[in-house]
């Protein structure tokens, strides 16, 4: 069954973009991530046009983002002060975002940056990600070797410079006294990459607020959930002004296909250990990334690249 | 007045010798995408019109069918290596290329549009290689690209002659259409000489949902885009409420 997208203007396979989306819906249930960055590669590795595939997946990101957060909501496990800081930060990186992602469409050079983006990206966090969950591993076959308890990692207690800022705000949620400069800074710039790269960036988002800002782990997940879906709904508001490339068929079909995966990713995800779940997530990353890497450096099949221009 | 009157209604009266005439129609006139396109198939029918102060001619008729989709301007980019990764160089950028581009002949047209000095040639899609310009090999790899996803034709003997002066040819339309106003030539050749040329038009466009859906991305894009939030917003509420465990 096939069906023409409106704004793609292309026809796609219903079921394809279905499964495609029940897929990431499902490994976004599973991990407790909301999938954008395998998402849009999917999409572009299967033919959309890349400024189609980032523009239309920030709506569905917000779809697969909203039940969470509701539900993060009706147990008042969100800081909705420190959100609010977050998105308004967001918002300007949001605008940013799409006004760079429609001035490098119209360069030509949109794929190159997209690409060379999720390798740097991806690649990094799917390395750090995978060696932590790794040595997390090892650290608990040799406790049980020697017949210990699994002492917890101990943090160091993080009175860095990021406390010593200046513009110090309460926010009572958290029970945080910390400066506004990283909390704008950090919204501003997941925001901006997230909108450029189609990502919600939530994978990023919660290690940020935990390590740097130091915000309870009690709060963070629905914190970001919450994040995640203002900043993508602004910038999916941007990418139509801007490029004009949101395909709300495409996006509808994604969401309908993520909100099922979902559900059965979740029920998975209860039965695997935490350190697995983290360390099957990094390498996902990484072969995404590495992926990308390939595109970049193997030699094309076609050695022209072709952009229709605006008419 | 009567007198100098006269001798011009004589002059009128005596038929002069008269060429051929061209007369083409198409199957449709408009090419509408649903939410179900996947490409369409036009008909086109031509008859070569003579009568009896015709030129009488010894050879056979050939049709030559040119069709021009909407243009667009284009950005062409040769591929480079630098620092080890691939990515686009310098651009060529082509203003009001056809989107679509179909060439269709009678068989013994071939010459007429394939030939060094053929009166045909600035119609094939071959001459665009070898004009001399700097920017040939990137037109090349625009014709080339163009022609793997069915966008640009050439099918030198698609046109099929049903008798001596009745022929009709299939246009392929692939999925890939742009929308807008396409424009169809049609040559009639008897060797070298074109005795008549006629056109036509078809319109594609989206209707329905595809077309309120891709009008209301255009012309409303702020709106648009709080749509589309709402829509992931109520999905996302619904989904959750729906397969909410326990």
């Amino acid at each position: 069954m096939t069906l023409y997208l409106p704004i793609a203007e292309m026809p796609v396979s219903v079921l394809l973009v279905l499964a495609m989306g029940a897929a990431v819906g499902l490994i976004s249930g599973l991990f407790g991530v909301g999938g954008g960055f395998l998402m849009t590669p999917l999409l572009i590795f299967s033919g959309i046009p890349p400024a189609v595939a980032v523009a239309s997946v920030t709506p569905q990101i917000v779809a697969s983002s909203t039940s969470g957060a509701l539900s993060y909501w009706r147990r008042k496990q969100v800081d909705f002060k420190l959100a609010f800081c977050l998105i308004a930060a967001g918002s300007l990186g949001a605008y940013a975002g799409a006004e760079l992602f429609a001035a490098l469409g119209s360069l030509g050079q949109l794929t190159l940056v997209i690409a060379i983006c999720y390798t740097i990206f991806l690649g990094t966090i799917g390395g750090l990600m995978l060696n932590e969950s790794v040595r997390a591993m090892l650290r608990a076959r040799a406790a049980r070797r020697r017949g210990e308890p699994l002492a917890p990692v101990r943090r160091s207690p993080g009175r860095g410079w990021i406390h010593r800022l200046p513009l110090k705000v309460r926010f009572r949620r958290s029970k945080l006294y910390i400066s506004i400069l990283p909390v704008f800074g950090l919204g501003a710039s997941i925001s901006f990459l997230g909108t450029l790269l189609g990502i919600g960036g939530g994978f990023i988002m919660v290690p940020a607020l935990i390590y740097l800002l130091k915000v309870p782990t009690s709060v963070v997940v629905g914190t970001s959930l919450v994040q995640i879906v203002g900043v993508m709904a602004i910038a999916t508001v941007s990418h139509a002004l801007a490029s004009q490339a949101v395909d709300i068929m495409l996006a509808f079909i994604l969401m309908i296909g993520g909100v099922i995966g979902a559900q059965i990713g979740a029920s998975l995800g209860q039965a695997m250990r935490g350190e697995h779940l983290r360390a099957l997530l990094g390498l996902l990353v990484l072969i995404v990334g590495v992926r990308f890497a390939l595109n970049l450096v193997l030699t094309p099949d076609d050695l022209f690249a072709i952009t229709t221009l605006a008419r | 007045m009567v007198r100098w009157l006269a001798p011009l209604l004589i002059l009128l009266a005596a038929p002069p010798l008269k060429a051929e005439t061209l007369t083409v129609a198409l199957s449709s006139n408009v090419i509408a995408i649903g939410s179900n396109f996947s490409g369409a198939t036009l008909s086109l029918f031509g008859v070569v019109e003579r009568d009896a102060n015709t030129v009488a001619r010894s050879g056979s008729y050939e049709i030559i069918i040119a069709v021009r989709g909407p243009e667009q301007n284009v950005l062409v980019q040769r591929r480079e290596r630098r620092f080890g990764i691939w990515m686009n160089g310098k651009g060529e950028e082509f203003d009001r290329m056809p989107s679509y581009y179909g060439l269709f002949s009678t068989p013994g047209a071939r010459g007429l549009i394939e030939d060094a000095g053929g009166p045909a040639r600035s119609l094939s899609l071959i001459s665009v290689e070898d004009d001399g310009d700097r920017r040939a090999e990137h037109r090349a790899a625009l014709a080339a690209a163009r022609m793997s996803q069915g966008l640009y034709v050439e099918e030198l003997d698609g046109v099929e002659k049903l008798s001596r002066t009745f022929f009709r040819t299939e246009i392929p339309l692939p999925p890939l259409l742009s929308d807008g106003r396409y424009r169809v030539f049609a040559f009639l050749y008897a060797g070298e000489v074109n005795l008549a040329t006629e056109e036509l038009r078809f319109d594609v466009h989206k209707t329905g949902f595809e077309q309120r859906v891709f009008q209301w991305s255009r012309e409303q894009p702020l709106f648009y885009g709080l749509g589309a939030v709402v829509l992931a917003l109520v999905t996302g509420y619904v989904g959750g409420v729906v397969f909410r465990r326990g």
